[in-house]
């Protein structure tokens, strides 16, 4: 069902259509569509990426699995089905605590082995941790003090006896900085 | 949920830090799905956030650069700054001060005379000098009606006229504090300074003298000295025989003491004994008030008026002086005949009055006695000196 109103919505149902009909690129199209943000999910719930990447799988194989059933009954609401689904088997994860590193599916090993992708997201992590230690060590303590440990810009400003504007514009700067730079480099 | 929330909210940091609740979380997460351009922030995010895990405690072992001590040091650069400035400042003022003293002369007054007083006490034991014991030609006198300057010492002798500190001679206040030193500590009360001789330089004006042109021409730094070289005053000597019993006085007093037809009177003696013992330890205010009370009783005593008339020059008070020295003069041949005309001529030239004082000082050269000598030169100098001013 296509709206033609919002071409998300019209691509996720075209997606899971063409899914459902046994058309394998449509499969690749879906992998290559939410293996990196479903990455990012997991490894942000998890804090191992490799875990993330064991979860990513399962996730995009149980999408998969159900586009191809027909179980997808908002297929304009792809993206959010694709949340659940994620959500759960992260929600598993933690409960079972067990990895489920074996598929019994054969386009898992499709799926999880993308050697560019892999090359890209090494070569992204040089060059953010290059970019980094070009830094001062202030201003590399104001974002490990705050994106790491977790604490508040005035919890900073107290640590290096800042005032809390400085911290504030500080770590504003830098972050913008990272956000152009890289935005700008995988947009290449 | 839309990016412009994400970015104003840092939601994206507070996803990683697990602060949103479950269903921002949901929401999130839906958006990261749909939205490439957060989804690619979030990952730079956790980029930046591994490594600065894995170099966390290198980071952490840093510290900050100390910046109160680096504060400390503009406090304390400040204050060395202000003080400098403020001390330069004084020292200008003063030098301004000092520079509208001297510079401009005064208008001319009623002959404020300068009076210099130099005295020597006959005992060698109490030697006072309160101020300079000799002139220094560099000295600056300053009078209102002239002034005799120098521009090579600023050293004071005497205290200043006004509020800084200026050189020369005060003619107004009654005796310099500024530069009297007292050597042995003894005797601190009255500003002397104790040394082999006792000598005294006392500046003070206590009565303008009559006016006369002379005393409103100005002199050179020479002529001032000279001045002062002549007008100083040494204590004559008085030799102490303890106190004199009732009735019995000492063959000295006897003879020259009283004029004929006086009859001594024991208080008066008694307090003519109590001036000089005083006079002796160079207290010669009090002196000067015990002799004041003995010349009530004696008027006409020699000794009493010689030593009251001397008391007074060496107190700065030439004019006072004048009346009881004159008094000894007139006693006729007593032992104080010349010395009364001796003092009297000084008296005169510290009042700046020369033709009296040649006078006087030719008197006490036509005497026989131990100061003719003494009169006989300075009468030729201040004849010089007299001349040399007539001259201009």
């Amino acid at each position: 069902m296509v709206t033609g109103e919002n071409p998300a919505i019209s691509l996720s149902e075209a997606l899971v259509a063409r899914i459902r009909s046994g058309e394998g690129a449509a499969e690749e199209e879906l992998a290559t569509l939410y293996s990196r943000p479903v990455f990012a999910i997991a490894a942000a719930r998890t804090g191992d990426r490799e875990v993330a990447r064991d979860l990513t799988q399962e996730v995009l194989m149980a999408v998969l699995k159900a586009a191809r059933n027909g179980q997808i009954r908002e297929s304009e609401k792809l993206a959010a089905f694709v949340q659940g689904t994620a959500r759960n088997l992260i929600n598993n994860y933690f409960k079972t605590r067990v990895r489920r590193a074996e598929s019994t599916l054969e386009a898992a090993e499709n799926l999880s082995h993308n050697p560019v992708g892999d090359l890209e997201a090494a070569e992204r992590r040089r060059l953010v941790q290059e970019e980094l230690r070009s830094y001062s060590v202030l201003d590399q303590q104001i974002l490990l003090f705050s994106l790491v440990d977790g604490h508040s810009l005035a919890e900073v400003a107290v640590r290096l006896k800042m005032s809390h504007e400085a911290v504030r514009a500080r770590k504003s700067r830098l972050v913008r900085k990272i956000t152009k730079k890289f935005g700008e480099l995988s947009h290449k | 949920m839309d990016c412009q929330a994400i970015n104003r909210e840092d939601l994206a940091e507070k996803y990683l830090h697990h602060r949103l609740d479950a269903a921002q979380m949901d929401e999130f997460e839906t958006h990261l799905l749909e939205c490439p351009m957060c989804t690619r922030d979030l990952e730079l995010l956790q980029l930046v956030q591994a490594d600065l895990v894995e170099r966390a405690h290198e980071i952490r072992g840093w510290t900050p650069p100390k910046r109160h001590f680096f504060r400390w040091q503009i406090v304390v650069l400040a204050g060395i700054v202000i003080v400098v400035a403020t001390a330069s400042l004084v020292v200008r003022w003063q030098k301004m001060q000092t520079a509208s003293v001297t510079a401009p002369p005064p208008p001319p007054q009623a002959n404020p005379p300068i009076t210099l007083t130099t005295t020597q006490a006959p005992d060698a034991r109490n030697v006072e000098v309160a101020q300079a014991n000799t002139p220094n030609p560099d000295t600056n006198l300053h009078n209102n009606g002239r002034s005799v300057k120098s521009s090579k010492s600023p050293r004071d002798i005497s205290a200043s006229i006004g509020a800084a500190p200026t050189s020369g001679l005060n003619v107004e206040g009654a005796r310099a504090r500024s530069s009297e030193v007292s050597v042995d500590g003894k005797n601190a009360s009255d500003n002397s300074l104790k040394a082999s001789e006792q000598q005294q330089v006392a500046t003070v004006n206590s009565q303008p003298a009559a006016g006369t042109a002379k005393a409103q021409a100005q002199l050179t730094t020479e002529q001032g000295v000279e001045l002062y070289k002549m007008a100083a005053v040494l204590p004559p000597p008085y030799t102490f025989s303890g106190l004199v019993s009732k009735g019995k006085l000492p063959d000295a007093h006897r003879k020259g003491g009283y004029s004929q037809g006086d009859t001594p009177s024991d208080t008066g003696r008694q307090l003519f004994q109590n001036a000089m013992a005083a006079y002796v330890e160079g207290r010669y205010g009090e002196a000067s008030s015990f002799l004041e009370g003995a010349v009530q009783n004696e008027p006409n005593a020699a000794d009493i008026n010689f030593y009251l008339g001397v008391c007074k020059l060496l107190l700065g008070h030439p004019l006072d002086s004048i009346a009881p020295l004159k008094k000894a003069a007139a006693a006729g041949n007593s032992q104080y005949l010349q010395s009364s005309h001796y003092y009297l001529g000084k008296a005169y030239l510290q009042q700046e009055e020369f033709e009296e004082a040649e006078r006087e000082l030719h008197n006490a050269a036509t005497v026989s006695g131990r100061l003719t000598s003494e009169a006989k030169s300075l009468l030729a100098r201040t004849q010089t000196f007299r001349a040399q001013l007539d001259k201009k």
